[in-house]
Parts: C-alpha cells; structure tokens; sequence
C-alpha cells in the first residue's frame, strides 16, 4: 500500500499566494506526522490528499493510480477527520454516524455493528441519542473521529485530533491511533508535538509549501543534538535571554531561573548545561525566526 | 463614525452589492420607460407639439379654450371622414360626407387649405392631442362648483337620519369634509399634461425593487456576523454592543435615503424627459387625478414631497427589517416574518372596507405609507375611535411614532442578544417530543437521511405546515351561493353541457324564440284577461310564470353567445365542440389574479425551502467530508436533487389542490370531455385535446417548469453557499419578476419564470401552440445548463472559500 504526492504544487490569489511547491512525499502503513506554522501549506496538503482540492501541478497517486482517477475506488478506502468544525446540530451522535454510514455506501449490519463499536471506542454510546448542538467541543472531536473510521479506512487523514480534548483522552486516542496505524496509512497534521512524537513513524516539517525535513524522529533529533541547553540566569536576565536566542521554555527555580534554549553554538558567559532535545526543540529550531502572527 | 465608516465597507465590498444594485436602478428605470412608451406611444412622441397646442390655450379663460378645442375636435373628425371616404370606395361613407357637407357647408375648402390635405398622420396626432388636450382641462372647468357645493351635500346627507346621528364618525366626517376644503374654493387651476407626474408618482415597482435593496442591504449589516460567527467577536468588545448598533443603523437609514432619491428620484427624471412637467407652480388640483386632494400643493412642491414621502417610508421599512434581522437568527424565518407582514399589510390594504371599523388596519400599515400618491392626492379621513382624521396627519404622527420605536428597539434587542429574548420553552418541549416520536433514523439510505436534514436541520417542516395552512385558507368550507343570473345560467347549463347535439340546438331555438314571442305573450295574457277569458287569478298566475322566465333573458343572452360561438368553431375548425360552464370556466382558466398570487406563494416557500440543501453543508463546513466519502460526489448531488423535486412536487400539490377542490365541490364540471376550444378564450388553441387533457396538460407544464426552477434556485445556492445570500439571490430572480408582473408589467411573463405560473393566460393569448413549445423549450434547456453547471460547482468548486491556510 503506498500513497505518492508527486511534486504538488497549489498556487491562490491568482499565483500570487504559493501554498505547495513541488511537494514529494512518499507514504507507507504507519503514522505520519506533519508539522508546520501557520500558512505553511498543512491545510492545503490535506485538502489535496483528500482530493478537495486539484493540484495546479503534479498528482497524488495511490498504488500508483490517480486518486482523481480512483475517484469512488479512492474515497472507498479515505477516513477524513477536520480540524473541529460545524456539524448538524440537530442530528443525534448516533443519526450522524448512520448518515455517514450511508454516505460511505456500508451495508446496514456492518454499519449497525461498527457504530456501536466505535461509539464504545470514543467513549460516546451515553451521549449517542444526544444532539450534536450539546456536544462538547472535546465531544464533537471523538464524534469526528469515530465517523473517519467507520469505512475502516486504509488512509486516514487527521487535521488535529486531539485539539479540545483533555490529557487523558489525548492519550486515549494517541495510543487507539497507534494500535490502528499497523496496516493504515496514518497522516496527521497537529501543533501538538507530544501527539507525534512518539507514535510517527516519520515526521515531515513543512514551510513555505515545502518540505524542510522528512525523517524518523530519532534522526530528526539527532540533528539538533547539541543544539539544545539550559542555562541558569537570575529573573532580570531573562529578557535579555529572550532577546538573544530562541527559548523553548523557561522554569522558575529556587535560586533563579532555568532557560531552556536552542542556538547553534553554546552561550557564553552562563552556567550552561546541554540536554537531550525534543521535537518541540527541532521546531523551534526549524521554524523560531517565523514572526507571531497575532 | 468610524465604526460607521467600516459599516459601509463591509457592504461596499461584497461585489453582489454593486453588481445588484446598479442592476436594480437600471432595470427601474428600464421598466417605467417601456410601460410608458407602450401606453402613452403617441404623447411620448409627440410631446413637442402637444406643448405647442397647450401654449396656444393656456392664456384663454377656461370655458372659451374647451368651447374652441371641441370644434376643432370637431373638424378634425370631419376631415378625417373626408379622408377615408375618399380612400375607400364604401357608399356607407360616402353618405356619411355628404350629410357632413350639407350641415357644414365650406367643409371641403377648409380642409383643402389645411395642413392635413395630404398627412393623415399629422391629422390623426393632431385629433388625438386635441382630445387630450380636452381631458386635461376639464378639471379646470366645474371646480369652483366641485368646492362650493359640497357644503350642499353635506346638508343633504344630514338630512338622512343614518347619518344624523351625533357623535358617529359618519356624522363628524360629513360636518369636517366642507371645512377641510374651504381654503381651496378661490384657487386659481392652470391647465397642465399630467402624465408625467401621475405616472412617476404611481408607479409601483420602484417600492419592489427598493424593499429588495433594503433587505439585501440588511443581510450585510445584520446577518452576516451571525451566520459567520462573528457577531460572539464583536460583541465581547468595549464598542461592540451600543455603538456598533447605533452605527449600523446609522449605515442602514443613510444608504436607503441615498439610494430612495436615486430609485424615485431617476423615474422622476424619465417622466419628465418623455412628457414634462409643466408649469410647476401651478396647483395639482388643476390634474383630475388629484382634484378630490384638499393639500394645497403646487406641483413642484408635491413632487419634492413625494419623494421626501418615499424616502421616508423607505427609511421606516428599513428600520422594521432592521428589528426581525436584529431578533432573528435564521435567514428563513426573517424571509417569512418580513413576507407575513407585507402579505398581512396587503391583505388588509386590499380587501378592508374603507368605511368598516377595521379601517385603521388598512391605512396603517407599511403598504398604505407606501402609496405617498394616495396619501397626498386623495381625501381620505380615517376612522380613529370614531373621529374622522385626516389620513395624511395620522400617518405622520404613526411614522414619528415608529421612528423612535423602532431604533430604540433594535438597539436593545442587540444589546442584550437576542437568544435571551427569543428563548422559549416551546422550543424544548418540541426538541424533547422529537426525540422520543421520530426515531433516531437507523437507515443507510442517503435520500432518507438529506429528507431529514432538510425538514429538521433546514426547518422545512414549518415551511409546509405553512403551505398547508395557506391551502386549508384557500378552500371554500362553505357552500357557494350564486346570484340570480348566474344561478339561471347554471340551470341552462345542467340542460345544454357537453356536446352539441340535436336536441340541444333546438331546446335554445325554442328558448329564443320564447323569449322573442315574450312581449305577445304578455299582450294575449292582458287581451285575455280584458277580454274576460281568464279570471284574475289566472291573469296573475300566467304573468308571474312568464314574468318568471322573462328574468331568465340575461342568462340566457350568455348562453346565445355561447351557442353562436360553438356554432362558428364547429363550422371553422370541424371539430365537436360542446357547452361547457362558464362560471366554472371562468373561475379555472380566467382568473390572472389568483394565478399570480398562487404563483408568488408557491415561489416563495419554494425558495425557503430548496435554498437551505446545499448551503447547510456549505455552512457548517461538513461540505469537505461529505465529498471525501465514496457516495459524497455524484450520489449525495442526486440525492439531494432528488429531494429538491420531491419539495417542489408537494409544494405545487398543496397550494394548487384548493382551486380543483373548489371547482369539483362548488361548480358544474360536468361534460368537461369535450375540446378545449369549446371555451371562448381557448379558441386560439390548435391542439386536439379535451378540457379535462388541457388542464392535465397545462399542470404537467407547470410541474416541469417547477423542477426547472429548482434546478436554477439550487445551482444559485451551490454558488453563493450561504443561505441568506442565496435566498436574496434567488427571490431576486424568480419572486422580483412576479411581482413586477402583478404591478402590471405584462411583458415579462414569456421573459421570465412567470409563465409557468400563468399557464391558463398563456394558452389563452397566444397564437400558435409553437410559442409555448419554444418557451418550454428554452426553460429545458436552460434546466439542463444549470444542472450541469451545479454538478460542475459542486464537484470541481474544491474549497476556493474557506481553506484554513495554515
């Protein structure tokens, strides 16, 4: 099973705006994570992959065929979830789950028996008579989940799965996305790094509309290896600190404060201490110098 | 101002705005100058010189400018008999000269030294503005008359003790309308064409179109940020609750003045570019149109406050949009309040008696301030708890009134958010009963699951509970009663229905020559009795029965003509025609009025219920899972065709049913195999088919025309993909022309959907069968187009709005 984006370019406002440029990548049975600023082209990938968008250039291919040619084929074997959005607020959980049944042409005891078990799986069958307009948002979450997995999709697309839901059940549904992942093409688009961190399989940074990395975390990590320090300064220093070098945390201590940062060579002048990094600590290595858009 | 400021950005910036808008004013324009040209031709063309004629008159005391004006009128008729008598070889006419010539002698010299020796065009333009000329100075002649003898009339129905009753309204009306006229008894009247003015000021499609502009103007300011979640931004600012309302109205009632000028204010310039004005200092008591106003207005003053007048009604329209947009959520529910208002305020204005107690419904409300011609150019004084008020006055103080209402009540209801205004406990009771009757749908059948989104998320259900209330109203529960003559006609007609046969053609030769031997029969009744044959008794029995039948005569007159005609479709087109009743004919096939109404309602709910399919998924973002399933392309696009049909199937069956309800219970339909030709206004149709075949025929074309319109109203919402929006869009192009056409604007039926609804008009006026087939024609073709081009829109439309770039 593989799923090929064959150098996809997206262009808006007349090629004014480019999303993609020349975008490769190459996906296998696993999780993969997509990680980016705002305005990266995240958005406009998923749309591509999920073929609600056509390409200006290039083509995604599954098994070597065009998903635009697959067409049914394709979309037969898609799971989509959005990043949290609008429903119908007048549908029960359940309703929503047997119009989408119906929507991916299942067969009504295969239907009836895979809502009942991922509305167990969510942790949604006390709510499921429940209109979608008094869901929570943490609810309409597990309600978008449950429907991307009802076809038991081969690609699952994830735009922020766990965006609104609470510690423990990100952890749920990061462990329930890695037990699904063994035969699934697993593709999730997050700016929650611990979501990816330890369940992807490769892990792709995405600016600009294109790739900057696309490895297995541990050589992601490796790459930043003695980037990544900590250095001990008193309250008043930390602005300065700020102003320097790009910081990934700051802890306040007995005895002063802990900064956490991330600079090609070691600061001078500080009790310095270099650490392990994260992927939290890659991206913002990658990606540090992007402005705050407020 | 600057949130002001930013108010009209956000409606200068939406392209629909400046492309609709200049549309509108061109299409007002456009509209008025095409009625006009085609009632008024000859003045509009000949104006230059009907102002040449006037001039000639206007310094000529009144009496002696009409006295020379007929016998003008008078010669001109004569040369224009000179003219046909001597082009047509026709004795008729030729006798008809030479009687003129005998009583005018020096006929045949004036004419030969006129102008109009060789241009009957000249004569003929010149005859016809003299006799308008004529018309337009009859005002001027017997209104000092008028005035001054009103306080005679009034004495007279005083003296009538149904009127003498001190402290009715009747009483006080009579005793105020001689006092209310007293300052016009020495006016001085100017003569003047009053066209132009009684035209620009009557016509009616300018309020349509503006009250489109209003609401259109309304969806930007109001329900914009709510459909897009914006408004729970805005309001959480320290400016986003008071100013922003106050700045938003602020948008509103400026942008409808401006635009209220522009609207009225270009008709007034056409009008007077096609006919002028006149001499605008003269009283507009000089035009018949306005001699019962007792405002004494010159006609410059009255234009300046007739639009002052549209202006302001315009503005208080926009201020009442202003309260539903404000309390309502739900782009379909405002539609219908705003459209039950106006239907209520025309229902009211059309059918309450002046003089019943009801009246203050019927001139107040928004229709009524609508018509400013009435308001200015009528005498009318209101019944306001049983004193007579002028209505001009009344209708002042009710719009100052509402002026300070109304703003006062949008702000706040802004203010304090309008969930907590509309909360109801009803709401939840219906939520809770739902959920327990209607079972949480358990099907894989799509079409099931897109019935429910549009009945319950799209609120459809309420739409056709409302048609269905509108079709128990129209149904006659009670039985019809008939007058005299047409209860005659009926009986003839249980006789004579069906075809014309043998025993048929001799029962109405029988008849007819009864009722001509009538006369003799009542002489030989009185001979008799005179002459002692027949006692009293006799004598009275015989004249009652033959008086009886003499009051069957009118009736049978109609049953004559019909015969007449028969007798000629028979012999000209060979066909077996038949009689067939033309009270119930009439009430089926020639009634335009209830047409259009049915036709209006019908389009209505069609829109509020086609144009929430597609635009709820579009809304709610559930538009890019939907398409990413393996039935979400093409399936989902049937189903919810499909579901469109559906609805405008049971829509056309609710509101069209009553009318065959009523025709079945209350009217003869025996008979009704024979040809369609049998009825006089069908004559022209050349196709061979019965009357019950037409009427199957004529309901097919309009369900097809029906599911063409839904194909276009539901390609409209794939491309604007909000609902209010599309709704806008929607009326604009299928419910506008409708009302333009009740406004009298005939022309657009074959130009438009209209004709779908007129179906019984159209096979009545056209000529050859090819005209409908053509028209149909390009409604398939048309149908077909938008079919495609919505596929094409929904399938390959892949989230251009709405991508979060991230």
């Amino acid at each position: 099973m593989n799923l090929s984006i064959n150098c996809v370019s997206k262009s808006y406002n007349k090629g004014k705006k480019k999303a993609l440029d020349s975008f490769c990548a190459e996906f296998t049975p696993g999780v993969y994570g997509v990680l980016g600023p705002n305005g990266a082209g995240k958005s406009t990938l998923m749309n591509i992959i999920t073929d609600n968008l056509k390409p200006d250039a290039g083509e995604v291919t599954y098994n070597g065929k065009s998903i635009a040619q697959l067409g049914k084929e394709y979309r037969d074997i898609l799971g989509y979830m959005p990043q949290q959005q609008g429903i119908y607020d007048d549908f029960t959980g359940v309703r929503f789950l047997w119009y989408m049944a119906a929507l991916k042409d299942l067969k009504k005891d295969v239907a009836r028996v895979r809502i009942e078990n991922l509305l167990n799986t969510v942790n949604l069958m006390q709510d499921a008579n429940k209109k979608l307009g008094a869901y929570s948002g943490g609810m309409k979450q597990r309600i978008l989940i449950a429907q991307a997995l009802l076809n038991d999709p081969k690609i699952l697309i994830m735009d922020e799965p766990t965006a609104g839901l609470d510690p423990k059940e990100r952890i749920r549904i990061r462990n329930f996305i890695s037990t699904i992942a063994l035969n699934k093409i697993v593709i999730i688009a997050t700016h929650v790094v611990p979501d990816i961190e330890f369940i992807a399989k490769e892990i792709i940074l995405i600016k600009e509309g294109k790739i900057i990395v696309q490895d297995e975390p541990v050589n992601i990590l490796e790459n930043v290896k003695d980037k990544v320090h900590e250095i001990y300064v008193s309250k008043d220093e930390v602005d300065n600190i700020q102003k320097k070098y790009k910081v990934s945390n700051i802890a306040s201590e007995k005895d002063g404060v802990c900064i956490r940062i991330v600079a090609e060579n070691k600061p001078q002048g500080f009790e310095v201490k270099t650490v392990k990094p994260s992927l939290e600590d890659v991206y913002l290595y990658m990606f540090g110098d992007e402005s705050v858009n407020f | 101002m600057k949130l002001v400021a930013y108010e009209y950005i956000k409606i200068f910036s939406k392209k629909l705005v400046l492309v609709i808008v200049p549309l509108l004013i061109l299409a007002n324009v456009f509209l008025y100058y095409q009625q006009q040209v085609r009632d008024n031709e000859y003045i509009v063309k000949n104006n230059p010189r009907y102002y040449e004629l006037e001039n000639i008159y206007r310094s000529i005391p009144v009496d002696k400018a009409l006295n020379e004006i007929s016998n003008q009128i008078d010669t001109l008729k004569d040369f224009h008999i000179i003219i046909t008598a001597n082009a047509a070889n026709n004795p008729g006419f030729q006798a008809i000269l030479e009687e003129k010539k005998k009583n005018r002698p020096g006929l045949m010299e004036k004419f030969m030294d006129s102008s109009y020796v060789n241009d009957e065009e000249a004569l003929l333009r010149d005859l016809f503005l003299y006799e308008e000329l004529y018309t337009q100075l009859i005002p001027l002649t017997n209104y000092k008359d008028y005035i001054n003898s009103m306080q005679n009339r009034a004495d007279e129905m005083l003296s009538v003790s149904i009127f003498n009753e001190k402290g009715a309204f009747s009483y006080r009306n009579i005793i105020k309308t001689p006092k209310d006229f007293e300052h016009l008894k020495n006016i001085t009247l100017k003569v003047g064409l009053d066209k132009g003015i009684v035209s620009a000021t009557q016509f009616s499609v300018t309020d349509i179109l503006v009250v489109i502009v209003i609401f259109l103007l309304c969806i930007y300011l109001f329900l914009q940020e709510k459909e897009s979640g914006l408004l729970k931004l805005i309001r959480t600012n320290k400016k986003g609750r008071v100013d922003v309302a106050v700045a938003k109205l602020i948008a509103l009632i400026s942008l409808t003045i401006v635009l209220a000028v522009v609207f009225y204010g270009s008709i007034i310039i056409i009008a007077n570019y096609l006919y002028g004005f006149g001499d605008l200092s003269r009283y507009i008591q000089s035009m018949t149109a306005f001699r019962h106003s007792n405002v004494l207005l010159t006609v410059g003053e009255y234009l300046s406050l007739f639009l002052v007048g549209k202006v302001t009604v315009c503005v208080l329209s926009a201020l009442i949009f202003s309260v539903f947009f404000v309390l309502i959520n739900n782009a379909g529910k405002i539609y219908l309040c705003i459209t039950a208002l106006l239907g209520y305020s025309y229902i009211s204005y059309v059918f309450v008696h002046p003089l019943s107690h009801l009246n203050l419904a019927k001139y107040i409300n928004i229709i009524y301030f609508f018509n400013t011609y009435s308001l200015l150019g009528q005498y009318k004084n209101i019944n306001f708890f049983g004193y007579p008020v002028h209505n001009l006055w009344l209708v002042m103080a009710c719009i100052s009134v509402l002026f300070i209402i109304l703003p006062v009540l949008s702000v706040t209801i802004y203010v304090k958010n309008n969930s907590s205004v509309l909360k109801t406990v009803s709401f939840g009771i219906w939520s809770k009963l739902k959920l327990k009757v209607i079972k949480p749908g358990r099907s894989i059948q799509l079409i099931n699951h897109e019935f429910f989104k549009v009945l319950f998320t799209g609120k459809v259900y309420i739409i056709i509970l409302l048609a269905l209330l509108i079709g128990y109203n129209n149904t006659y529960l009670k039985e019809l009663r008939f007058n005299q003559e047409d209860a005659f006609y009926n009986s003839y007609l249980n006789v004579l229905s069906g075809e014309l046969n043998e025993e048929k053609v001799n029962f109405i030769v029988n008849e007819k020559n009864r009722f001509a031997y009538l006369p003799t029969e009542f002489a030989n009744i009185r001979k008799d009795y005179s002459e002692g044959k027949i006692t009293l008794h006799e004598y009275n029995e015989k004249k009652a029965e033959v008086e009886a039948f003499a009051l069957k005569e009118e009736a049978f007159q109609k049953v004559l003509t019909q015969y007449e005609y028969l007798l000629k479709v028979k012999e000209s087109k060979g066909l077996e025609v038949g009689f067939v009743n033309r009270i119930s004919s009439d009430y089926l096939f020639n009634n335009h009025s209830r047409d259009i109404i049915n036709g209006m309602i019908y389009i209505i709910l069609l829109i509020l219920s086609i144009c929430v399919i597609f635009t709820n998924d579009y809304k709610n973002g559930m538009i890019s899972i939907l398409r990413c399933t393996k039935n979400g392309r093409f399936k989902l696009f049937a189903c919810k065709q499909i579901v469109a049909y559906i609805i405008a199937f049971i829509l056309m069956v609710i509101i069209y049913t009553p009318q065959y309800v009523n025709l079945i219970k209350n009217y003869n339909v025996e008979n009704w195999g024979v040809p369609i030709q049998s009825i006089m206004i069908f004559q022209n149709v050349d196709i061979p088919v019965s009357v019950f075949g037409f009427i199957i025929l004529c309901n097919v074309l309009q369900l097809l025309g029906a599911l063409i319109l839904a194909n276009c109203i539901l390609f409209l919402s794939v491309v604007t993909k909000k609902h209010s929006l599309s709704i806008m869009v929607a009326s604009m192009f299928f419910v506008c022309p409708i009302l333009i056409q009740s406004a009298g604007i005939n022309f657009l039926r074959r130009y438009s959907f209209n004709n779908i609804y007129l179906m019984f008009t159209e096979f009545s006026i056209s000529t050859s069968i090819w005209e409908t087939v053509l028209y149909y024609m390009v409604l398939v073709v048309l149908g077909i187009c938008f079919f495609v081009l919505c596929w094409n829109k929904y399938n390959h439309n892949l989230l251009t709005f709405g991508v979060r770039k991230r």
